[in-house]
């Protein structure tokens, strides 16, 4: 049996251009992979392929930016109660998409957060062990395989609740063996309706001190930080923050166009008491990023104080 | 030798997940007939199973990274050629007639090949999307029913019916040949 069947598609002819079909595909993807480089993918290194899995139609991979436009977002864009992030889709069929670390835990898609944990205070935070996830999740997968609890992207590892987190808003996936700790989280299918909300999540009342470092420094993987340790200055910024709009970053970004760029875009990580380490990005005309959803505008002076002081 | 091939295979599959085209397109020169006639017998004609060749180059390349075990790379990427050519089949899935390069093909031998190429028209048109695939994958690939039920991530006792069912819808035209699954 296994001859005759592969005698008969041996028969298929092979034509010409087949390779040449393979480096057109290659090219492509090449030409994607650096598109994405240069604009998103390291902007939110861990969190971007989330962008690709559809949502809300959102659709950061076009790049196609506009030129940039300083008037506000129109204020339509907010609606009363805040914003909706839309939960996390799949792609429709054809499309392509590249599978992002994630896992299901009652009914919600928890992506990796930019969120780190110092090593030292993996223990300390180490809450109870929900489960463990289960290998089998790709960008192909059907809509179904998302519903089994602990369905995963991200192969087999010990899932726990973090002491002091919301479990509804981040767990973390520890590996006994190699000490090794990621902080997951379900910032979609959700409403935000002020800062607030951000703030209460992310614990950043308990902001310790904070560092800062150039676009480019960052695009490079170069760890030039500029230490800010004005605490007044930081609580002050926490608290205005509060107070901060949400937006989607699809509606942010369209009106931004191409600002990821050392002259408006920074980043910052805050250090909490608890060892977890917070990356922000604050865009120059007052927006402050959390993951690859949303956007918190500020007006307040107390923004460009911040960003006087992170490095040039 | 076998473990030069294997380590130079592995290190291919690094270079590539490093982002090195060179290094990705030599890997899939190796699959890239295999993946072509896969294609074809899902697709049918010949336009069709090139842009799968080049979808599965795309795709296969930007996820390339996410490959863990190098040695699955066969296997995941004929699994990513078969996605790729049911998401053409479906989306074209008003192309059902026989096209004129399926019997191009097919007329491409003498006659007294008839029977032979009436195997592979079985093949193009008598199985439907699951039978091709484990029927392609246990005999032109030569995976164990065991690792046909793994890479489709199907249970092996499907896997099995499956299997069965091509093969008694194919039992006409191959006579005297193995036809239970041990």
């Amino acid at each position: 049996m296994s001859d005759k069947i592969k005698q008969e598609m041996n028969r298929i002819q092979i034509p010409n251009e087949l390779h040449e079909r393979a480096i057109i595909g290659v090219k492509k993807a090449k030409s994607e992979i650096t598109k994405r480089k240069n604009y998103l993918y390291k902007v939110v290194p861990v969190a971007v392929s989330v962008v690709f899995l559809s949502i809300g139609g959102y659709s950061v991979w076009n790049a196609n930016h506009q030129s940039y436009e300083s008037q506000k977002i129109e204020s339509s864009l907010l609606d009363k109660s805040g914003v909706t992030i839309p939960a996390i889709e799949l792609p429709k069929s054809g499309e392509t998409a590249k599978m992002m670390p994630l896992f299901v835990y009652k009914g919600r898609v928890y992506t990796q957060s930019s969120t780190k944990i110092d090593p030292s205070n993996v223990t300390n935070l180490l809450g109870e062990k929900l489960g463990k996830t289960k290998a089998g999740l790709d960008e192909w997968s059907n809509q179904d395989e998302y519903a089994v609890e602990f369905a995963s992207s991200i192969g087999e590892v010990d899932v726990y609740s973090v002491k002091g987190y919301q479990k509804e808003f981040r767990l973390m996936t520890y590996d006994v063996s190699s000490g090794n700790a990621e902080v997951y989280e379900c910032l979609n299918g959700v409403t935000i309706s002020n800062g607030s909300e951000i703030v209460e999540k992310l614990k950043l009342t308990n902001t310790l001190k904070a560092k800062s470092r150039t676009y480019d420094d960052w695009n490079n993987s170069t760890e030039k930080y500029t230490e800010i340790n004005d605490k007044e200055l930081l609580n002050s910024f926490v608290s205005a923050l509060n107070e901060a709009i949400p937006y989607l970053r699809e509606d942010v970004e369209a009106k931004l166009g191409n600002f990821q760029n050392n002259e408006q875009y920074k980043e910052l990580t805050i250090s909490l008491t608890d060892g977890t380490y917070v990356t922000l990005w604050l865009v120059k005309e007052g927006y402050i990023s959390y993951g690859n959803t949303l956007y918190l505008k500020m007006d307040h002076e107390v923004f460009t104080k911040l960003w006087n002081q992170m490095k040039q | 030798m076998w473990d030069v091939e294997v380590q130079k295979m592995i290190q291919l599959v690094k270079e590539a997940q490093k982002g090195n085209d060179h290094a990705f397109l030599k890997l899939f020169q190796e699959y890239e007939n295999d993946i072509y006639r896969t294609a074809f017998v899902y697709v049918k004609n010949q336009e069709d199973a090139l842009d799968v060749v080049q979808e599965t180059a795309y795709r296969a390349f930007k996820s390339i990274k996410n490959l863990k075990e190098p040695k699955y790379l066969k296997t995941w990427m004929i699994k990513i050629a078969i996605s790729c050519s049911i998401d053409v089949v479906r989306k074209q899935k008003k192309v059902v007639e026989l096209k004129p390069e399926v019997e191009k093909v097919l007329s491409s031998k003498e006659e007294k090949d008839l029977s032979l190429s009436m195997t592979l028209d079985d093949l193009i048109e008598l199985l439907n999307e699951n039978e091709k695939k484990v029927i392609i994958l246990r005999y032109y690939f030569d995976f164990t029913i065991k690792e046909v039920s793994e890479t489709l991530n199907i249970p092996l006792g499907t896997a099995k019916t499956i299997l069965y069912r091509g093969l008694n819808k194919l039992r006409k035209e191959l006579n005297g040949d193995e036809m239970y699954e041990r």
